[in-house]
């Protein structure tokens, strides 16, 4: 008992001791607390209406909300589909997600050394190796969170950015449309990059949203392995064709990976909520993804540089084990 | 068909439950079939993979071992005619499966045949399998 008191007292005296020291420095690095008479008065204040906000909102087409990648007839999930192999098929409801092993970008104007690498990747595929780490919960990154995305990702508008969420690639973005430059340098707030997001900035062009994006962190554009470097440079020509299409034209310039522009474009169906519904159906109301199921859960480790994916049997052994 | 299940699986893999990343496929040989025959551990219905986990035999040998199976994801599968209400644990089944490349105890489903006796996903007969043989 007499430890205790012993023990609380300098518990005290610790706290007093902290009361008179000198403030610590991390208090100093944000904004002072709002005076205590604005506090006092708050229930008076009569806060701005986003009047100047709807008005500049409104000068924009309106491309917000949830949308879902469409895949023409015939091809599976590669950036550009239209112009991709694909492998024979598998039997009528064989169970299959992704693109199956022998998948080839066709169009992807990659110079010998990266051609090299991507054949490699593909022949590695065919006998199991996946270098793949999304397994794992590294996220998609711009571009792939917009160009090989099986879920829907969603639009949200402000006047001055647009944000882009695909919660399932785990990969937001902001597109600046107040007139600021790519970062130069790097500063202790950001700068440039790289980062999975990248870094964007737009502007409207009549109906279609231009934007250029640089300094992406990932080195693939889909599961085949479609490789690029750090040196990717991306445009999207971004517009609406009907109330529930949107159509994204990219160019890709990469100096170290390709001998010319990749241009894809791709198109996208307004989907509201769990089950799309038809886009020929005028009455889609805009819909945001449902959150529900995130985050993320890893289901494969990487071992030597590829994919090894846990069976449940093995996911319950280590949770047992914790 | 492809086509159809790979635009279905487009519009409607994200729903409710815990998701667990989606990998590749290409950890399945698929020139390889394995005839799974056993009992219902459990069926995990979440996207973007369900798996249905047994204790079975693997082409017929005597060993009982657990397989786990997956399956695609639960929009897909209700197209199949699978629901969480298909399968129960204790169930008996027969499941094919394209065997993983590294030799573990698990596969992607090629078919699964219910303890009614209803094959779901691909015809066991474009296997050249008689579905009477197949019945759990």
């Amino acid at each position: 008992m007499f430890k205790r008191n012993v023990q609380s007292a300098l518990i005290l005296l610790a706290g007093s001791l902290l009361h008179l020291s000198p403030t610590p420095t991390y208090a100093q690095l944000g904004p002072s607390m709002p005076d205590p008479e604005l506090i006092a008065n708050a229930d008076n204040y009569q806060p701005p209406l986003l009047t100047e906000y709807a008005e500049k909102l409104a000068q924009q087409p309106d491309i917000s909300g949830l949308w879902s990648s469409i895949l023409p007839p015939d091809t599976g999930f590669t950036f550009d589909p239209a112009n991709s192999e694909f492998p024979e098929d598998l039997l009528p409801g064989e169970s299959t997600f992704g693109p199956l092993p022998g998948t080839k970008v066709l169009s992807i104007p990659l110079n010998d050394e990266y051609q090299a690498l991507y054949d490699q990747y593909i022949e590695e595929l065919k006998v199991g190796l996946v270098r793949d780490d999304f397994a794992t919960c590294v996220p998609y990154g711009i571009p792939r969170a917009i160009g090989n995305t099986p879920v829907p990702f969603d639009i949200i508008q402000s006047p001055e950015v647009i944000f882009w969420y695909n919660d399932y690639g785990m990969t937001s973005r902001r597109i600046f449309l107040d007139g600021r430059e790519h970062p130069t340098e790097r500063t202790p707030t950001g700068g440039i990059g790289p980062t999975y997001s990248g870094h964007s900035i737009g502007q409207w062009e009549g109906n279609t949203l231009v934007v250029e994006t640089v300094d992406m962190l990932g080195d693939n554009f889909d599961e085949t392995g479609t490789p690029y470097s750090p040196e990717l440079h991306m445009v999207e020509r971004i517009r609406l064709i009907d109330t529930n299409y949107l159509e994204i034209e990219f160019t890709f310039t990469d100096p170290i990976a390709f001998t010319e522009p990749w241009v894809v474009t791709r198109y996208y169906a307004r989907t509201a909520g769990l089950f799309a519904p038809m886009p020929e159906d005028r009455t889609i109301p805009r819909a945001y993804i449902n959150l529900q199921d995130r985050p993320c859960i890893p289901n494969a480790v990487m071992e030597n540089g590829f994919q090894r994916t846990l069976l449940p049997m093995e996911i319950e052994a280590m949770q047992n084990n914790r | 068909m492809r086509k159809l299940l790979l635009m279905i699986v487009t519009i409607t893999v994200f729903g409710s439950g815990i998701v667990s990343a989606h990998h590749s496929n290409a950890i399945f040989d698929l020139e390889k079939l394995v005839l799974l025959r056993g009992t219902v551990i459990s069926f995990t219905n979440l996207n973007p993979h369900a798996w249905i986990s047994v204790n079975a035999s693997a082409d017929g040998g005597s060993e009982i071992a657990r397989w786990d199976v997956e399956s695609t994801a639960p929009q897909m599968l209700a197209a199949m005619g699978i629901s969480p209400q298909t399968l129960s644990a204790g169930d008996s089944v027969t499941i094919g499966i394209r065997p993983m490349h590294d030799g573990r105890n698990g596969g992607s489903m090629v078919f699964l045949i219910t303890p009614d006796g209803i094959p779901h996903g691909a015809d066991p007969a474009a296997l050249g399998l008689d579905l009477e043989n197949l019945k759990p």
